[in-house]
């Protein structure tokens, strides 16, 4: 319960950094996604089941305040968490290569999601101004601010997973 | 029964019954503005105090150092200033007899005041897009400040957009440039009617697309576009931008091309809104 409190202040520490801070760090227009890098740590710290608690909440926050309909970004974050707990739960704990390249990819599936129904639905594809302009830079800034908050977000996260008495273990499987 | 419940969440279940409550939401969103807007008016009771908060904090700090940086400049200011006032005083008498004169000359055409300053009420900007894919932003005032939905906002003399949704404390603007805006505009200078449309590769120069001129048209780069007669939502005559380039379409039916907006969107801060709608003045009232 303690664990899951810490997770919820932490999206919303996240939340409020995406709408407060990225605006002020923008290149072109183009911003980390923040709320997008918490499913994928939490997956990869402590399973599956984190994974997709994080996502949800993270995408309906992203949601509320996004352009698109509500549940889009949580549905993909959902899936993020999950693949990340599911693909890396053999990866030891020290590592740092795969969950980064997990944060890479998952970024870009998302800004291709959002490429897809925000414009590829009104027919407006125009593939080569999205890819080199919109969706690889947002994945390279999403993994970039990734590679900035990995270490504090895993510092923190076995100082909480200590004082909520949890241990080192990845595959739970309760919700409490 | 706890150990059965136990048994029963694997975690492929918990993924599905996810998956399965954000397609739920989805649905019922699309179906029904109403959970979205209760969740955002839910968080806006904590994020927008909030905002408020971070930027004044900031405005503070930004704005204490613009004093010590403009210090210099402004004194030197000052003294071409004071020379200009004078010039200006003159040229304002005369202009003052000249707007008595047309104001005569107006009652004598009994002109309707198509061009009367609209009530207006200032706003701060507290919050952009959250997203790489829209330029909204939001602004400190919403309906219980008496802002309504489709009511104009511009800042400068330009037209910065249009208030798209209304909550209690905020507003949400959908800008002239986000990819989604549609604008019915017109060349000041003759009324040839064309479309002002938001480009989103167009957006990181700070330019909007101007398109479905007729051919015959005589814009020329640096006139002006305002908001044309017939748009629904748009008042009449609010300056849009200068023509920056226009070309000949494929067709030879049609010329498109870019405008320079007026307004300076890199940095909004403090915007005016316009308290009277098209549909007032026209008198249907939605």
């Amino acid at each position: 319960m303690k664990y899951r409190l810490y997770q919820i202040a932490l999206i919303f520490v996240f939340f409020v950094a995406e709408i407060e801070l990225v605006p002020l760090i923008r290149v072109s227009g183009n911003g980390p996604e923040l709320l997008l890098l918490l499913p994928v740590f939490f997956g990869f710290f402590g399973g599956p089941v984190n994974g997709i608690f994080a996502g949800l909440l993270a995408g309906i926050l992203a949601d509320v305040y996004g352009g698109t309909l509500l549940g889009t970004s949580a549905f993909l974050f959902v899936c993020f968490g999950y693949m990340s707990g599911r693909l890396l739960e053999n990866v030891e704990q020290e590592e740092f290569f795969f969950p980064m390249m997990l944060t890479f990819l998952s970024a870009f599936l998302y800004e291709c999601a959002m490429w897809f129904v925000l414009f590829v639905l009104h027919n407006r594809i125009d593939a080569g101004f999205f890819f080199t302009r919109k969706i690889l830079p947002v994945s390279l800034y999403t993994l970039v601010a990734g590679i900035a908050l990995y270490f504090p977000v895993r510092y923190l996260d076995r100082k909480m997973r200590a004082a909520a008495g949890r241990g080192e273990k990845r595959n739970e499987t309760n919700l409490s | 029964m706890k150990q059965r419940l136990k048994a029963f969440f694997t975690p492929v279940r918990i993924f599905a019954l996810a998956l399965f409550a954000c397609i739920i939401l989805a649905l019922t969103s699309f179906f029904s503005g109403k959970v979205q807007e209760a969740l955002r008016l839910g968080f806006d009771t904590v994020i927008v105090p909030m905002q408020k908060g971070i930027n004044s904090l900031g405005g503070v700090f930004y704005d204490h150092a613009v004093n010590l940086a403009a210090r210099e400049e402004l004194e030197s200011q000052v003294t071409d200033l004071t020379s200009q006032v004078e010039d200006l005083q003159a040229e304002n008498q005369r202009l003052q007899q000249d707007a008595y004169e047309l104001s005569r000359l107006r009652q004598l055409y009994a002109l309707d005041e198509q061009y009367a300053s609209w009530p207006k009420t200032a706003a701060r900007v507290i919050g952009s897009g959250s997203d790489n894919w829209d330029m909204e932003f939001t602004i400190d005032k919403g309906s219980d400040d008496g802002m309504r939905v489709d009511m104009n906002v511009i800042a400068g003399n330009g037209l910065v957009g249009i208030i798209t949704a209304v909550y209690p404390n905020r507003s949400v603007v959908r800008s002239i440039i986000e990819d989604n805006s549609y604008v019915s505009g017109m060349l000041a200078s003759t009324g040839q009617i064309c479309s002002v449309r938001g480009d989103i590769s167009l957006m990181e120069s700070g330019q909007i697309r101007v398109t479905d001129f007729s051919a015959d048209t005589d814009a020329k780069a640096g006139d002006e576009i305002v908001t044309s007669n017939i748009s629904d939502k748009y008042l009449q005559g609010i300056l849009i931008g200068t023509v920056s380039e226009i070309s000949s379409d494929g067709s030879q039916i049609t010329k498109s091309g870019t405008i320079t907006p007026a307004a300076d969107f890199e940095n909004l801060q403090e915007v005016l809104v316009i308290t009277t709608t098209k549909a007032d003045l026209t008198g249907d009232g939605s």
